[in-house]
């Protein structure tokens, strides 16, 4: 089935993803599914044999990823981040993409310890502010900001000097 | 863009070259080249040179992969037939990267070859040494001043440069 992709937007966090995927070790954990991120993610996921678990939030977005669900590919419905249980481990990454956008931060900042990298979309200043992240940097010992493609995304860290992301 | 969700089943060996490939796109600047299409290297250069505003250009020898690659032309997607290797024109100017992904395996190395002083960045996939006899990379990695060999997954992915020292690339 070929739909036309009217988000084109939404592929920005492409490199950033793929790259801390590539650098990073352990299970993997998607906060918001999105087109192309569920996908890299699972195609990455499936062929290095690392567990992934992807959270969302809106039916129809769940009806959407639930059919990429596999042995190593979990699809969970969450109606309320609040008791989303993704804080009980650690994760060898994270990607943070999730609505409403204000949770973000939140979700971030319970990963702040539990997660060796965490990816975010949507970091550039405008949205940011939005999105208040200006609380969210000063938690973490090493931050990137890839600007190149807009929207901006971030990775973010307390374990990783992120050296190998630039 | 364009999203195909049929490519469901688990992507085994024909996905190991994303790291690269993406790295490779976001290290450089200016037109990509892709000879070969694939189910996964064509989607996801498509999305990137959409998001980037940069140009792709996709080779493709088999009418099947063609027809298949044709369905993400778009204004930044350009997807050409080259019914024979030797007459397609991608070696007349410079290219920000390139990736070779193409059939019959044999020609991989002679494009190479071609592209060796007017690419930044190729990016070859399965370049496993145990499988130098297919494809016969050998003989064309002298060309380069810089390689890197991705072997952290099977089948392996190199990038070779005249241009850029591919230290960043591990």
């Amino acid at each position: 089935m070929l739909s036309p992709g009217r988000h084109d937007i939404a592929a920005s966090h492409i490199p950033l993803l793929v790259r801390v995927f590539d650098i990073s070790k352990g299970d993997v954990l998607e906060v918001g599914t999105g087109y192309y991120s569920t996908l890299i993610l699972h195609w990455l996921a499936s062929l290095t044999e690392r567990k992934l678990v992807s959270y969302e939030n809106h039916k129809r977005w769940y009806r959407k990823a639930v059919q990429w669900e596999s042995a190593l590919h979990q699809i969970v419905l969450c109606q309320n981040w609040d008791i989303a249980d993704f804080d009980n481990q650690h994760w060898g990454m994270a990607f943070v993409d999730h609505s409403p956008g204000y949770r973000r931060p939140r979700e971030v900042a319970r990963l702040a310890n539990l997660a060796e990298y965490i990816v975010i979309h949507d970091t550039q200043p405008r949205i940011g502010e939005a999105y208040q992240f200006s609380q969210t940097w000063g938690q973490f010992k090493y931050c990137y900001h890839y600007t190149k493609i807009v929207p901006c995304t971030t990775v973010v860290s307390n374990f990783h000097e992120l050296l190998d992301v630039i | 863009m364009v999203i195909d969700l049929s490519y469901r089943d688990a992507p085994g060996l024909l996905t190991t070259h994303i790291p690269m490939l993406v790295r490779a796109f976001d290290l450089s600047e200016g037109d990509v080249l892709e000879v070969g299409t694939g189910r996964y290297s064509t989607p996801i250069l498509n999305w990137l040179c959409t998001v980037a505003k940069r140009y792709l250009y996709s080779y493709e020898s088999s009418n099947h992969w063609y027809h298949k690659a044709q369905r993400y032309a778009g204004t930044y997607h350009y997807v050409i037939q080259a019914s024979n290797w030797e007459q397609a024109t991608f070696d007349q100017r410079h290219w920000g990267m390139a990736f070779i992904d193409h059939s019959p395996d044999g020609r991989r190395p002679v494009d190479i070859a071609r592209l060796a002083n007017l690419v930044d960045y190729i990016v070859v996939h399965d370049t496993e040494p145990e499988h130098d006899e297919i494809y016969g990379y050998g003989t064309v990695w002298d060309l380069f001043k810089y390689r890197y060999d991705h072997t952290r997954l099977w089948p392996n992915t190199t990038v070779v440069s005249n241009f850029k020292d591919l230290s960043n690339l591990g």
